[in-house]
């Protein structure tokens, strides 16, 4: 046993590595290879030629830094008779992804705001409702949806597919603000009522910009979803319209000569490039948005 | 000029979750009035109502000559201050005094000037450009008030403004806010459940229990005739002494009863005809130590001795109760000391056992 009062004591006590940090380390470094593994197996073959790959050294490293097959996936890979590359589905999925965001995010912030605030009648049966739409499975609401937009002359559309990522983005959104903004204090609402502001003044001078943490929060998970998502893209957007997962998935799936692995990997790196950038780059509001409303302020 | 509020037959809430019921009260011009009251009582639910920030079920709120029960906050005349100081986190404090005016279309040096006069009453002046977050608390609440003055409201209305903040300050900001009642001469509503903040500041104390006002009246009157064994209770600190007994007429006289003894009533204290159960309340002052003054007294035991500075109090324990006394600061005495207390009789207030009633 460790003696509890040594009588040299003094000062800071000092830093011991226990069995039981060790053990942790250990599980951090296992974890952490867990998901690098496979990112650096897919980094690695796409700059190894067919021969290097066929020779079933899988986690080697490439003979020389050959960048032609990211140029090929980008631009010339071919996805059926179209040998486009992911280009084009990354500037469709650009513009998809942009709209469907900025709307979704200040749509969710005004619905939360008001559901927080304002409490119109009916307004906790709304919330629960649409807490409840929010853990449906979309794929549930895709037929009526199809007709839905049809119906609107949407279907097929750039401006359909904005829609449905708008509405199915809806319920997370105003569930993300609204307990955001139950943490601000009613006060604040009502002095400025007092002052003199309404609905909009209100929110946008006050709301919005107390809401900057849950802004970056919301935005990055509309964007990574809206970015990642297959099934509505596939359904909705149209072929001018198809995003990026879609085009990736068709150069994957094409079926005609031999399968070219280092342009299907540098294809999948690219498509999964643009959400990894978005996090690294606000990780740090990130972890504050997550985390804000758990600390009083 | 001062602009009177009157609030008639006001209900907030509705059916048998009413907070308030059937309300009435008058507030004159220029008044400084402070509704007090334990927490639930409905002061801060009245304060919400006048500022329009909560609908009524029914009566009519009047700020002068207009009825203002569907009105909107802005359009009231009012200005509120909160406990939670309630400043917008994301404006330095000239944006926070000068938002109200923006949102009414005040043109600018119109607004600079009034951000500037206000920043001087309040000494806001080296702030002006520091966000809430880097004032301290007491600044923050006089920004808060600013917010409330640089609108040139007629009706102020606090809602324990001081309560977050530290003895030292609150003490200072309430004599602002007295100072401040004085220079402007506003009609003043102020909500607190501090009895000294009450005491301190008012013309006239509401105190309030269960949405229903116990007694309206000066600081002075609450204090020294309070109307009912709650308010008696509420008030003071420490509390009244209350001694159960009997009002008994005997050869046209009548003399108070209790397990204290029995004793004959001045003629300045409540008579009766008839026995009739009473509470007599005895304010820590109204009790004093050893037999010289000439009052009716009795034995007791000192329990326990609280400095408070200017003045010591005095625990006794008798045989019937734990009794208070209020006495000078340079006091000399020590726990487990014998001493007769005397009752002041003739100064103490009478409520009947059943009603609670003062008689």
């Amino acid at each position: 046993m460790r003696d509890p009062f040594p009588a040299t004591a003094r000062g800071q006590r000092p830093q011991r590595l226990t069995t039981a940090r060790i053990g942790l380390y250990a599980f951090l470094l296992i974890a952490a290879l867990f998901f690098l593994l496979p990112a650096y197996v897919m980094i690695v073959t796409s700059f190894k030629s067919m021969g290097e790959i066929r020779s079933a050294q899988i986690f080697s490293l490439p003979q020389m830094l050959d960048w032609s097959y990211w140029l090929e996936a980008w631009s010339s890979a071919c996805a059926g008779v179209n040998c486009n590359g992911v280009s084009v589905g990354f500037w469709n999925s650009v513009k998809i992804t942009v709209p469907a965001t900025i709307l979704s995010v200040l749509l969710g912030a005004v619905t939360g705001y008001a559901l927080s605030f304002w409490k119109p009648p009916g307004s906790k049966l709304l919330f629960a409702a649409i807490t409840i739409g929010g853990f449906i499975p979309l794929q549930i609401f895709l037929f009526p949806m199809v007709r839905a937009t049809a119906a609107l002359g949407l279907y097929n559309s750039l401006a359909g597919i904005v829609l449905v990522h708008v509405v199915f983005g809806l319920p997370l959104t105003t569930l993300l603000f609204r307990n955001y903004y139950a943490a601000i204090p009613v006060e604040l609402f009502k002095a400025a009522r007092v002052d003199g502001a309404g609905f909009w003044r209100i929110f946008y001078a006050l709301m919005l910009p107390l809401s900057l943490p849950m802004l970056v929060v919301a935005g990055l998970m509309q964007m990574t979803g809206i970015w990642n998502d297959f099934l509505l893209g596939l359904v909705f957007a149209g072929r001018d319209n198809l995003p990026m997962t879609v085009q990736l998935n068709n150069i994957v799936t094409t079926t005609t000569g031999q399968r070219e692995y280092n342009v299907h990997m540098a294809a999948t790196v690219l498509t999964a490039l643009v959400p990894l950038v978005a996090y690294f780059v606000s990780g740090r509001w990130f972890v504050r948005g997550i985390t804000a409303g758990s600390v009083k302020g | 000029m001062p602009v009177p509020v009157s609030l008639r037959s006001v209900a907030i809430g509705y059916g048998s979750t009413a907070v308030v019921k059937d309300f009435d009260l008058e507030i004159a011009a220029g008044e400084f009035l402070v509704l007090l009251g334990p927490s639930g009582c409905g002061k801060s639910t009245l304060l919400n109502a006048i500022a329009g920030l909560s609908d009524l079920s029914d009566g009519e709120i009047w700020i002068g000559e207009r009825n203002v029960t569907w009105a909107d906050p802005k359009d009231r005349g009012i200005g509120m201050v909160f406990q939670s100081y309630a400043l917008y986190p994301n404006m330095n404090v000239e944006k926070n005094l000068s938002f109200g005016l923006q949102v009414a279309g005040m043109a600018k040096d119109e607004i600079a000037r009034r951000v500037k006069r206000t920043a001087a009453i309040l000494q806001l002046e080296p702030y002006l450009q520091r966000r809430p977050a880097a004032l301290s608390g007491g600044q923050r609440q006089r920004v808060a008030i600013g917010r409330a003055l640089v609108r040139d409201v007629d009706i102020f209305l606090f809602d324990e403004p001081l309560s977050n903040l530290d003895a030292k300050l609150r003490t200072e900001l309430r004599v602002e806010i007295k100072k401040l009642h004085q220079e402007l001469g506003s009609t003043m509503i102020y909500v607190t459940h501090d009895q000294v903040e009450a005491m301190t500041l008012a013309d006239r104390i509401a105190i309030m229990r269960d949405g229903v006002i116990q007694q309206l009246a000066s600081p002075r009157e609450i204090y020294h005739r309070p109307a009912n064994l709650f308010v008696a209770g509420f008030i003071g600190s420490p509390a009244m002494n209350l001694v159960s007994g009997a009002l008994v007429p005997k050869a046209g006289k009548t003399f108070f009863r209790s397990e204290l003894g029995t004793f004959e009533l001045p003629q300045s204290a409540p008579q009766s005809a008839e026995e009739r159960a009473v509470i007599a309340g005895l304010r820590p002052e109204q009790i004093v130590l050893g037999t010289a003054s000439g009052l009716p007294g009795f034995a007791a035991k000192v329990s326990v001795i609280e400095a408070m500075g200017p003045d010591t109090i005095l625990w006794c324990e008798a045989e019937s109760g734990v009794f208070s006394l209020r006495m000078p600061g340079d006091f000399a005495g020590a726990v487990g000391d014998s001493v007769t207390l005397g009752l002041d009789l003739a100064n103490a207030s009478y409520f009947d056992s059943a009603s609670g009633k003062r008689l």
